[in-house]
């Protein structure tokens, strides 16, 4: 059911921190056609993530996300550091973290919950389950879930 | 002295006694005698290579001066024990060469009441040769077990990171011909068909490297293990195979083992699989069971399918072989490999007996050391498989050249 002519404020906003540029295109097209609207930001490491949500130099006056969307494994810094940085911050805390990762190692999500991940899901290796994923998440975070208003 | 030293190891009597000097001299080490003071009173020619005093420099000192210092004291303690309870006794010492080396020997010692009374019989045994033999093998022991660590980590973060950019080329091919299909040609879709086919063979194959190099590197601790269990609970993970193939399966009395669970199920899920899969005409009957044999059990699982010719009975244990192409029989070949890693992982053999004739089926034999009758051999191979190998082929390695040398 598409709406027509959303104005931005009723776009939901994602942030998504991922140095891989063929694994962002990925997420974009599984967001395609969806129902929900969003406006995706991307960032490629850690540091630049950070800077975006403090709005921080180039990134000041961008809409603050709803939801993150969290590579592990990036380069300066990795998301594992992002994480621990967002949950020890009283203000951005309370976006909600999805750390979207190729890892399974048991290691990778239990460290990530224990630094209050709000969920940990593995990068699936077939497009279409990944789709059916991303969906999943849209579909948890901006209808089945009640975020915190800023 | 000498000949009742001789006499007492129970050597044959008569015909030896003519030609005794020589049969003293080719034994693998010093023979001397000594009187009840310990001083020396004969001594056999291996003497001189051993500390590097003649014969004539040896006779008349006390046994304890050809030894290092610190071994001093348990010689003299050693021949006071062996006099006082008229038994014999053996201890490692180390003696000293004239030249100031040390040299590790056994020393065998032996009261000898009669004909001559209060006197030792002593034998020097240079056991250097054997010290650097268990330190070579000790040696290379430890470079196998890191070379297969090593193996098994290449093997694992291969896989895994062969996992990225694999993901990247399926997505994208699916995605592809998922957006575009019959909008460019017939021939395009057909080769995204196969490009997507090879992906999916490609996930295949390190999956399953992953799952053989996790037979080394998340290996469990050994533990009692009654096997009807783990073939219950493979039988409950084939229930869907067992079903499509009109299959049966079921076991005899199986018996209590020691393993690492999970490898085990995974053994038999393996073979039971493979039974069902090969399967001929008839709907496959599988069964498994168990005999004693001394001190190992062989299991054995049957069943009725297609056979394996003799000439293929070695191959199908190596990595990724198939006998079959993959239009017949789907897999990637390394199931057997797995089933015989973990058999040899336990400390056992696995091998198949087949005919090959339609119809006759296939028995898969593998052995499980009865636990209890080798269960100090069994706990270092659950440490470390490459190491208690290592160390086992070393020990009959040593025994082998000691055999030699008596």
């Amino acid at each position: 059911m598409p709406q027509s002519a959303p104005d931005r404020a009723s776009r939901v906003h994602v942030l998504i921190v991922d140095d891989s540029p063929s694994d962002v295109r990925l997420i974009r097209e599984a967001m395609r056609d969806s129902s929900i609207l969003s406006e995706i930001h991307v960032v490629a490491d850690g540091i630049e993530a950070l800077a975006y949500l403090r709005q921080a130099g180039p990134y000041a006056g961008q809409a603050r996300p709803q939801l993150i969307l969290l590579d592990l494994n990036m380069p300066r810094k990795d998301g594992r550091e992002v994480l621990r940085e967002i949950k020890a911050d009283s203000d951005l805390r309370k976006i909600p973290v999805v750390i979207l990762s190729s890892s399974g190692a048991p290691e990778d999500i239990a460290r990530s919950y224990d630094a209050h991940a709000n969920c940990y899901i593995r990068k699936p290796l077939d497009f279409d389950e990944f789709r059916g994923l991303v969906r999943q998440i849209e579909t948890f975070w901006f209808t089945a879930a009640e975020l915190p208003s800023e | 002295m000498v000949g009742v030293f001789l006499f007492r190891r129970g050597s044959p009597t008569g015909e030896l006694t003519p030609s005794l000097p020589q049969v003293v001299e080719v034994l693998p080490g010093a023979l001397l005698a000594l009187d009840d003071r310990g001083v020396v009173r004969y001594a056999s020619a291996r003497v001189t290579p051993l500390v590097g005093y003649s014969r004539e420099e040896v006779l008349g000192q006390p046994l304890a001066r050809l030894f290092a210092a610190p071994s001093q004291d348990r010689v003299s303690q050693m021949l006071a024990r062996v006099h006082g309870t008229r038994t014999t006794d053996r201890v490692e010492l180390s003696a000293r060469h004239r030249t100031g080396t040390e040299v590790l020997v056994e020393v065998s010692v032996d009261w000898s009441p009669t004909p001559a009374p209060g006197a030792f019989a002593v034998f020097l045994r240079d056991l250097s040769e054997r010290t650097e033999l268990v330190e070579a093998l000790a040696v290379r022991a430890a470079e196998l077990a890191r070379s297969n660590r090593d193996l098994e980590q290449f093997a694992y973060v291969a896989s895994h990171d062969l996992q990225e950019p694999l993901r990247m080329v399926g997505s994208y091919t699916q995605l592809l011909s998922q957006r575009y299909h019959g909008q460019i040609d017939a021939e395009a879709d057909e080769y995204l068909g196969y490009a997507h086919d090879g992906v999916i063979r490609m996930r295949e194959l390190i999956d399953d490297l992953l799952a053989f190099a996790r037979v080394g590197t998340r290996a469990e601790p050994f533990v009692r293990i009654r096997s009807e269990e783990v073939v219950d609970q493979a039988l409950d993970n084939l229930e869907a195979a067992i079903a499509t193939q009109k299959g049966h399966a079921d076991h005899g009395p199986l018996p209590e083992i020691l393993g690492d669970r999970t490898q085990l199920v995974q053994l038999f899920q393996n073979l039971m699989g493979n039974a069902l899969k090969f399967r001929g005409p008839a709907d496959p009957v599988v069964r498994v069971e168990a005999v004693r044999s001394g001190g190992e059990w062989i299991f054995s699982v049957r069943d009725n399918g297609i056979g394996i010719p003799p000439e293929y009975q070695e191959k199908i244990f190596g990595m990724f072989q198939r006998l079959h192409g993959r239009g017949e029989y789907p897999g990637t070949g390394i199931g057997l490999a797995i089933c015989k890693r973990v058999v040899e992982r336990h400390g056992g053999r696995i091998w198949v007996e087949s005919t090959g004739r339609p119809g006759e089926g296939t028995r898969f034999c593998f052995t499980f050391p009865v636990v209890g009758a080798v269960s100090t051999e069994a706990a270092p191979a659950a440490t470390d498989p490459v190491v208690s190998e290592a160390t086992r082929r070393a020990q009959s390695l040593i025994e082998e050249r000691l055999r030699e040398l008596i």
